[in-house]
């Protein structure tokens, strides 16, 4: 695969960031976008330093006029986007009963709307230049729920049947459209969390067959395989990357 | 031509023809030696193998009926003898029947059984012990997407298969700290030009794939080069289908 381009959301730490590495080493120019300019900068100072070709482009996944700047500012620099890596995300940790509208608000915003809105920007170029592969980032609560995460996990549903309805209807266009669903992985936002729930890293990896976090590594090459030409005849599937911590 | 399975020994079943021949290939490719297993087919494996040594492959070939476990257990034998430990084997030997259950004789069913599902206990029973010991192995299945969608013409194989994949998931957990990974890759229609059907029942047929094509036995072969690797050393227990969007589970 030479010369194509990744348009990747959240890819200033965390997962997102090893995103960027992994498929900027296939020799795939990536955007790496990001609502922390600092650290979107740091992932493309990284890319460069391994030889890689990387952009940074300010993009806040919540709002539509942003994502729309965005992708024409990746556009008019590249040309065109080849892959849609849509990584970004947020979730807070506590009983619903608990929660607040303002957060539930923020997680749908991030998790859900966001994905929305970078394919409703992305997909018409991507029909035009005849070729897409887009990877949704879920998670596997969104596959077998998960305890503290109501709001998360119906966010990461929708981006579940979000894919599978993308992928059918974009299927005419040699667009596919998949869904990796990562388990509990050692990232900035694993750590946020751990800071308010003490115990839950050793409990986790105490239920996960391989007994380990996910490496972002992990996740990172799950996504090259599926935006490669190596899985042109996947579409609409979801896959964990879990360590065996479910198994659908 | 890739190296990431240079000095790994791969089993795969059925090997002889079809998909497994291109499973084995692609392996081959990839540096790997192959145990080549076939069960009638021992003119067609002979030819396979031919064409993996052409590649610089090692290879050899082994018989074996999967569905009797004396047989896997003298092939495993067998292929540690003439090749050294198995780091990974694929499960794609099967057989099955098209036609309505009440078609069946009775007890007609049991060999599909035997094969699909016995034939896959038997051989995690035979090779995933010397895995363990290894600390380290890849044991991947084969089924038809049919065994998580049913079927009405592939009834009892597919009941077989969903069976497997039941059986790989309680596999991956039992082994999981050996660090050996268990997958199924499920298969929509896999075109290989012997489909036996006319162009209008073709077209129905395709009109259900979202890709707008049936599969090739190429669009198998990244996946399980994939699984084999370590690109997918966190990934177990799970069911990944390969159909063109047909169906679209979980
Ligand atoms: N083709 C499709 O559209 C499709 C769709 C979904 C799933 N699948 C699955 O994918 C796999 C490969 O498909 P395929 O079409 O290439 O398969 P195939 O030609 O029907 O069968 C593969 C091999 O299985 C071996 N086999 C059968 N009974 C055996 C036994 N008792 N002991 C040992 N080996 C035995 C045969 O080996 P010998 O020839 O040496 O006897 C045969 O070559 C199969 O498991 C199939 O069920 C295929
Ligand atoms: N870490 C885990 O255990 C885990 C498990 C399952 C799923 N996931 C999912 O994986 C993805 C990455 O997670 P991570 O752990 O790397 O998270 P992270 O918090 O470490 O990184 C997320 C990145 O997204 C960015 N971001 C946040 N809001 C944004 C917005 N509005 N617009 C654009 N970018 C924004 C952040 O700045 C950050 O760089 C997320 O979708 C997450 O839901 C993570």
């Amino acid at each position: 695969m030479t010369n194509k381009v990744a348009f990747i959301t959240g890819a200033g730490r965390g997962i997102g960031r090893q995103i960027a590495l992994t498929l900027a080493a296939k020799n795939i120019t990536t955007i790496v976008s990001d609502v922390n300019d600092a650290n979107a900068n740091e992932t493309v100072a990284l890319i460069e330093q391994a030889g890689g070709k990387a952009f940074a482009v300010y993009c806040d996944v919540t709002k539509l006029s942003s994502v729309e700047e965005a992708v024409q500012e990746a556009v008019s620099k590249l040309g065109r986007i080849d892959i849609l890596v849509n990584n970004a995300g947020w979730d807070k940790i506590e009983p619903f009963l608990k929660s607040e509208p303002s957060t539930w608000e923020a997680i749908l915003n991030i998790n859900l709307l966001g994905q929305i809105h970078t394919c409703k920007t992305i997909l018409p170029l991507m029909i035009e230049n005849g070729y897409g592969k887009i990877v949704n980032i879920s998670s596997d609560s969104g596959r077998v729920g998960s305890s503290g995460e109501a709001v998360y996990s119906a966010a990461k549903g929708g981006v579940i049947a979000f894919t599978k309805t993308l992928a059918r209807e974009m299927a005419r266009h040699k667009i596919n459209v998949n869904s990796i669903a990562p388990g509990p992985a050692d990232t900035p936002l694993f750590k946020e969390i751990g800071e308010y729930n003490a115990g839950i890293a050793e409990a986790l990896i105490k239920a996960i067959p391989f007994r380990r976090l996910a490496q972002p590594e992990d996740i990172a090459n799950a996504v090259a395989f599926l935006s490669s030409e190596e899985a042109n005849y996947i579409t609409g599937q979801v896959l964990s990357v879990n360590g065996g911590l479910a198994m659908v | 031509m890739g190296n990431s399975l240079n000095g790994r020994t791969i089993l795969v079943t059925g090997a002889a023809n079809r998909i497994g021949k291109a499973i084995a290939i692609a392996a081959a490719n990839e540096g790997a030696t192959i145990a080549l297993h076939y069960n009638h087919s021992a003119e067609q494996a002979i030819i396979t193998a031919k064409e993996i040594e052409q590649l610089g492959s090692q290879v050899a070939c082994f018989q074996a009926n999967i569905a009797s476990l004396e047989d896997v257990q003298k092939m495993h034998k067998a292929i540690e003898e003439q090749l050294g430990s198995v780091f990974g084997v694929i499960n794609n030997a099967g057989y099955g029947q098209m036609k309505s259950f009440f078609d069946y004789e009775p007890n007609e069913w049991k060999q599909e059984i035997d094969v699909c599902l016995n034939g896959v206990l038997n051989l995690a029973y035979t090779f995933v012990p010397s895995m363990k010991e290894q600390q380290e192995g890849k044991f991947i299945t084969i089924v038809g997407d049919s065994a998580r969608t049913g079927d009405r013409k592939l009834i009892v194989s597919a009941a077989a298969r969903n069976g497997v994949i039941s059986f790989m998931k309680s596999l991956a957990q039992e082994v999981g700290r050996q660090h050996i990974q268990c997958n199924t890759v499920s298969l929509g229609l896999i075109d290989q030009d012997d489909l036996q059907i006319g162009e209008d029942m073709y077209r129905k047929i395709v009109k259900g794939y979202p890709l707008q094509r049936l599969g090739k036995p190429g669009d198998i072969t990244g996946m399980m080069q994939f699984l084999l690797s370590e690109q997918s050393d966190w990934i177990t227990g799970q069911v990944f289908s390969i159909n063109g969007g047909h169906s679209m589970l979980g």
